[in-house]
């Protein structure tokens, strides 16, 4: 094969590198290897082979002429004793000068530093000139002393190229070893030499891990001071992370928050300068990981901003807040739950956890848990992580205190929850709440709720006690100091079964209903009902609307995708911005605002229909029992009086005794027949009576109910659902704007 | 025999380190350029064929080092070589003062039929000139070799230097080739039309 069209492949190539640099490699290769005999291998290798043009040409030819090269190299060196004795001596004195380098050793001054000039050049094997060996092993006295003595030796621009192989500049490893004052040093002698540009780029600088000077900047506030505004704030590292994201992940250190102000203030002036605003998403690290989370302290400074998506999950699904929660920064935790933005209960896609099952501490429950409290029907209690403590369900419940602080959380066990629940159903039989049904649910709770799918149904429990609760302390059917303890509601309960015991029953003291009472009654409740089943159709209708345009609305986002990809692909991408207009119809329904007012909505149509049903069995049973009984009360009476007509008249004795045998069987048969009609009478107007103190008692209930579920209503639906998803509209729009 | 190419040719390119050597040889066989002198890659050897009057031509170009204390070892690379292309910077006085330096190393170790041509790199930078055209013009004269200014960077002249290299080796093999039959249908050889030097007087191993 002739060796003339031998080619290195192409990938190949691009590793080769110039011939000086070739030269001086293989020198040192050839020289470490401590080959023997290089004249007899170079010799053998020229003659090979018998055609001289593969010496010649080619890549063997170029490679045996610069292992030629190489070898004739070491020969000329060798021939002048003089290199040799020479090589020795720069040897020594390296040596020399580099024990007294050696961070080992204590001094800090090179006396005779003139006799090691011509080997200030040396760089060892990670690239470090003498200048970053001074500078790592905090020699500082050593190099100012070079920096001054050997300035054309060591000019600006040298400084600026001194690299080690990794690529870290001298501020870099001044920064990396803490040598603060020589990092001061440096930064003085290019303020003073270098122009803006240079400065730029200098500081600019990456290492192999693509990280610049300020990437490691951690409580250095003078050196952040001095070259903050020549900062490439946008610049990130190999996990693409920004200085400004560096800095704010730096928590041990103990000037840590004036750190984080400085830098945030320096970058916002930083971003001024060049012509735009600060840009939240220039932080963004490659794990989704926001400044919003990573920030240990004092995030308003970050709430301010544009373009924050406070929710924002990163590449595990952690929110700011989750992160916050796991590793309790209570004061984050303050302010975020501060932010009307704030999604409290976002879940983890892949655990399906919300903030609540990182919470481990109480006072991080808390907390969250006055946000929970803010965000519920009223306002006013709210419950939340449901938990097993040695097989029993516990709840937290964060409410509306009177104590010291403003809420007050505690732990509660579910089943005190239920034992309080029947104790309210018992005073409170017509409630509109459907008391029931957490009655049940909290029976059917068990361990395995826990699991993925178990817990949404857990969750929507917990609302529903929320709302439920939030409605009793609405209508103060609960005291607002309830839930202080456990203790307080067991002894809450006690005294409302003492009381109920001492109550007299409706039914020891049964009242007589005349008909005309019973069509105020009757007329009353028609009216109630027909209003309620009005309404309870308009909900009905509220709620399948509202499951439409949320629907609609997802549709509508992955339509806008479609078209903006579309345009951009089709035609260009001034096409495709033309959508972007669209995007404020897009969030007139944001996902939150609808996601409350359904909620709200199901559950207002839950207590509609649960009222509803209570009235449905007075107006449309009772009611028309008592009629029934009334008209046969009626009947009775009427045949009574027909067969009857001289009940009223004393007997005579005259008529007794003149048809004394005849006689005497038929009065017994009309006795008998009077007695049985007396009997019916009576037995009528007592079945009378107990329907008309049952309808009497239930229509006192019923209208209190009604009261109270009329002024429920009208908060629930005016006050908190609408005003809230209009003001959250509102907000959204806003934003979008 | 079916060969690729008509004619092989082995060029150096020499000159005093940092004056471009690299970045010509980058452009003429890549067409590319880097600013960057210290992360030149792929440019110590390069192969690429041209098209001359009807032949074809496959040009070796080999780069040297410029350093001087590699200066003196660098002959083996002279070894066969057709054409040699020493290589200044317009901009550095000191590098031009070297070419009659390089001159004396060629005459030292190449054959004495070898080529030469003189390339004044980096004449973009017009206003850090301190080589002007005439004098190097008159200097090249002076020793019977071309004279063409080069700029790697915006491609001025780059592939003149190298196309204008081989059409004189071409035609230098072309008159030697001639000389070689006439003779050789005395004695009825054969013709070599591979391009290689048959005399062999210099470059001797140090």
């Amino acid at each position: 094969m002739d060796s003339h069209q031998l080619e290195l492949p192409d990938g190949l190539n691009n590793m080769t590198m110039d011939a000086d640099t070739l030269i001086s490699l293989f020198v040192l290769v050839v020289c470490r290897s401590e080959q023997k005999h290089l004249k007899s291998h170079l010799y053998y290798l020229q003659n090979f082979s018998n055609n001289s043009s593969s010496t010649k040409f080619g890549i063997l030819g170029y490679a045996v002429s610069t292992l030629e090269a190489v070898v004739c190299y070491f020969e000329d060196f060798n021939k002048n004793t003089g290199n040799v004795a020479k090589a020795n001596t720069l040897c020594e004195k390296t040596k020399n000068l580099l024990d007294k380098l050696s961070c080992e050793n204590p001094t800090n001054e090179v006396e005779d530093l003139a006799t090691y000039k011509d080997i200030l050049t040396y760089r060892n094997e990670q690239g470090q000139s003498i200048l970053s060996i001074c500078i790592t092993n905090h020699k500082n006295y050593i190099l100012l002393d070079i920096l001054s003595e050997y300035e054309n030796d060591f000019p600006v621009e040298d400084l600026l190229e001194d690299e080690t192989i990794d690529g870290s500049t001298l501020l870099i490893e001044s920064i990396k070893a803490g040598n603060l004052e020589a990092a001061k040093v440096l930064i003085k002698i290019m303020l003073f030499n270098c122009t803006e540009e240079e400065l730029v780029s200098y500081i600019n600088k990456t290492d192999k891990y693509a990280r610049t000077v300020a990437h490691y900047l951690t409580h250095e506030m003078d050196i952040l001071k001095s070259i903050g505004n020549y900062i490439d704030w946008k610049r990130k590292n190999s996990s693409g992370q920004t200085p400004l994201f560096s800095i704010f992940r730096s928590y041990d250190q103990p000037n840590y928050e004036e750190m984080v102000k400085t830098a945030f203030d320096i970058a916002n002036t930083w971003y001024r300068k060049h012509n735009s605003l600060f840009d939240y998403l220039d932080h963004t690290d490659n794990k989704g990981n926001s400044l919003l989370h990573v920030l240990k302290t004092n995030i308003p400074i970050l709430l301010q901003l544009t373009k924050l998506d406070i929710n924002e999950e990163n590449y595990k699904g952690l929110t700011p807040l989750m992160v916050y929660v796991k590793y309790k920064r209570l004061s984050n935790i303050d302010a975020i739950t501060k932010d009307r933005r704030l999604i409290l209960e976002k879940v983890q896609n892949s655990t399906f956890f919300t903030c609540f099952d990182y919470a481990k501490d109480h006072s991080v429950l808390s907390k969250i848990g006055e946000r929970g409290v803010k965000d519920s029907l009223f306002g006013l209690i709210y419950f939340h992580s449901l938990r097993y403590h040695n097989l029993n369900a516990t709840t937290n419940i964060t409410s509306v205190s009177n104590a010291e602080k403003p809420f007050a959380t505690t732990v509660i066990n579910m089943k005190t929850i239920q034992g309080l629940l029947r104790s309210i159903l018992k005073d409170n039989p017509f409630t509109f709440l459907p008391l029931n049904t957490y009655i049940d649910e909290i029976s059917h709770l068990n361990r395995s709720d826990l699991t993925i799918i178990g817990k949404t149904d857990v969750t929507s429990l917990l609302h529903q006690l929320t709302n439920c609760f939030n409605v009793l302390l609405f209508l103060k059917k609960i005291p607002e100091n309830l839930f202080t303890d456990e203790a307080s509601i067991l002894y809450w309960m006690r005294i409302n079964t003492s009381k109920r015991n001492q109550k007299p029953s409706g039914k020891e003291n049964p009242k007589t209903m005349e008909p005309e009472e019973i069509n105020m009654i009757q007329s009353f409740l028609r009216f109630n009902f027909d209003e309620i089943s009005s309404f309870k159709a308009s909900l009905n209708i509220l709620r399948k609307v509202l499951i439409f345009i949320n629907l609609k609305s997802d549709d509508f986002e992955d339509a806008y995708k479609g078209l903006n990809e579309m345009g951009r692909k089709l035609i260009n991408s001034e096409a495709s911005s033309a959508f972007k207009g669209i995007i404020t119809n897009h969030n007139m329904f944001s996902e939150l605002s609808l996601a409350a007012l359904l909620e709200n909505v199901r559950f207002l149509e839950q207590c509609t229909i649960q009222l509803s049903s209570f009235v449905q069995i007075i107006l449309f049973e009772k009611i028309p029992n008592w009629w029934k009984h009334y008209g046969e009360f009626l009947a009775l009476h009427k045949s009574y009086r027909k067969a009857f007509p001289n009940m009223v008249k004393p007997k005579s004795a005259s008529d007794t005794s003149s048809r004394a045998p005849l006689g005497g069987f038929i009065e017994t048969k009309r006795e008998q027949s009077e007695q049985r009609l007396a009997v019916q009478i009576k037995a009528s107007s007592k079945m009378l009576k107990e329907l008309g103190s049952e309808i009497f008692v239930a229509h006192e209930r019923l209208a209190e109910e009604l009261s109270n579920y009329m002024e429920f209503r009208k908060a629930c639906l005016d006050q908190r659902s609408l005003v809230a998803f209009a003001t959250t509209n509102i907000s959204v729009l806003q934003e979008c704007v | 025999m079916n060969s690729e190419y008509d004619y092989l040719f082995k060029l150096l390119l020499i000159g005093n380190s940092g004056v471009g050597k690299s970045c010509l040889l980058l452009r003429f066989s890549d067409d590319t350029y880097t600013n960057d002198y210290i992360s030149t890659i792929g440019v110590d050897f390069k192969i690429k064929t041209v098209e001359l009057d009807g032949k074809t031509v496959k040009l070796q170009i080999w780069d040297t080092a410029g350093q001087e204390r590699f200066r003196t070892i660098t002959s083996s690379y002279y070894r066969g070589s057709h054409g040699i292309i020493i290589v200044y910077d317009v901009t550095d006085q000191e590098s031009f003062n070297g070419v009659k330096m390089w001159l004396q190393e060629i005459d030292r170790y190449a054959t004495s039929t070898v080529l030469k041509l003189l390339v004044g790199n980096k004449c973009d930078l017009k206003d850090k000139r301190v080589v002007e055209y005439d004098v190097a013009k008159e200097f090249a004269d002076a020793n019977k070799m071309p004279f063409l200014e080069t700029s790697a960077l915006d491609s001025t002249n780059v592939e003149d230097a190298f196309l204008t290299m081989a059409r004189q080796i071409k035609e230098s093999m072309s008159q030697q080739n001639l000389n070689e039959t006439t003779q050789k249908k005395e004695d009825k050889g054969n013709v070599n039309l591979k391009g290689q030097s048959l005399t062999n007087t210099g470059g001797g191993c140090c």
